[in-house]
């Protein structure tokens, strides 16, 4: 067969599933995903514990909030999922790159612990390049809600992969920054140690 | 998470229907990195709403899962997965769109199936949604039959052979639908060049 006309790239159409779609299913059909891991590692500004299991990351917490401390990390992790995390030294693939470039979208992660809608609002966030800010109502409009700037704003206040989600990335329409799970102070901190990199 | 495998959309994954067999758990979450991104691109490109693709591809796992854990190990062994999910995929996403004809339309949000790839800058991410968004809204214009015979061969890269048995079909009904989806994609995106030119011209 002759081809007078190239050939569409029909490859570009493909697609790859939403952030934290297999642990999605894998908690659904029941599939056990292994204990809760974690590690501690460097952040953009200063150290981080990252907790993960077999379908991905799902608790992030600045080391400063928890005095640095595995124990009040596990302690911290217990109150809000239910579950032991035991501490590893071997950081899962692709982490200490995806905090150091301030990239989080190609890595796996367990969200399964929020709501459908928290869940839209953080892959929307995900979206939003290092060095650069939304505002809350960028994410609502972005996510077909437009009138949910306040339930944006609490989605982001309760997101559980704070740094890698980058849910610091999203302030005030009024040019204020806005609130943050871990202070104000750390995501001015955050935002400008990443205008200082691009 | 275990090693960050990403399968090329081509690779069955050696012996993965043996593993299948012999341990469901702890093959499950390899059959979803494997097929994950094949099964999630055929419902987003024949029904082009980001929202229900997931569903639906979230669906075909859980489908999947249960009828794995239903079958004898032989079955399991037996299977051809991929053109296996892709009937799945494809029987659930009728039916919603049989189910949806019942109900009050959504209207989708524009692109959004297109913005899932955050790893690339900002600018070729702009360049590909271009693109990609064109030739996804000529793809949506086309027939039924030729759209999934399209996109299963040339999006999804998979064999004739894949597709009718996927399909249930003969691969001759498979490879006229294919020709005249490819005729039509041409024919469009040369008018639609030649309408890009012309505005060029019209703003210099």
């Amino acid at each position: 067969m002759t081809e007078e006309w190239p050939t569409p790239k029909l490859s570009n159409l493909r697609a790859t599933p939403p952030v934290g779609f297999a642990a999605q299913v894998l908690h659904r059909v029941g599939v056990p995903v292994g204990d809760d891991r974690v590690v501690l590692v460097d952040g953009p500004v200063g150290q981080v514990f990252v907790a993960f299991n077999d379908a991905g990351i799902c608790h992030v917490a600045a080391a400063a909030v928890v005095e640095e401390d595995p124990a009040r990390f596990a302690e911290r992790h217990r109150r809000r999922f239910g579950r032991a995390v035991r501490p590893v030294g071997v950081p899962p693939p692709g982490l200490l790159p995806a905090l150091r470039d301030g990239r989080g979208g190609g890595l796996p992660y367990d969200l399964t612990s929020v709501t459908a809608f928290a869940r839209a609002v953080l892959r929307t966030a995900l979206l939003i390049p290092p060095g650069e800010v939304r505002t809350y109502g960028w994410v609502a409009r972005e996510i077909g809600s437009p009138a949910a700037v306040r339930a944006v704003g609490s989605a982001l206040g309760r997101n559980p992969v704070p740094i890698l989600v980058p849910c610091h990335r999203v302030v005030r329409s009024d040019g204020r920054i806005g609130d943050y799970a871990f202070g104000s102070a750390m995501k001015r901190r955050l935002l400008d140690n990443e205008a200082s990199l691009s | 998470m275990g090693d960050a495998r990403q399968p090329a959309y081509g690779d069955e994954g050696a012996g993965l229907v043996d593993r299948l067999a012999g341990d469901l758990d702890a093959a499950f979450a390899e059959l979803l990195a494997v097929h994950g991104p094949a099964v999630y691109t055929t419902a987003l490109r024949v029904s082009r709403q980001p929202a229900d693709a997931e569903d639906v591809a979230a669906e075909t796992f859980a489908r999947a899962y249960a009828a794995l854990r239903g079958y004898p190990p032989e079955r399991t062994r037996a299977l051809r997965l991929r053109p296996w999910l892709i009937t799945i995929t494809l029987n659930l996403w009728r039916n919603q769109v049989r189910a949806a004809s019942r109900r009050p339309t959504v209207v989708p949000l524009a692109n959004a199936g297109e913005r899932h790839d955050p790893a690339s800058g900002p600018e070729q991410q702009a360049l590909d949604l271009d693109g990609r968004a064109q030739l996804a809204d000529l793809l949506v214009d086309l027939p039924e039959q030729q759209r999934v015979a399209v996109v299963l061969r040339h999006v999804l890269d998979m064999s004739y052979a894949d597709i009718s048995a996927a399909l249930g079909c003969p691969e001759g009904t498979v490879k006229s639908h294919v020709s005249r989806a490819l005729a039509a994609l041409r024919t469009r995106l040369a008018s639609a060049a030649k309408e890009g030119r012309h505005s060029e011209e019209v703003r210099t």
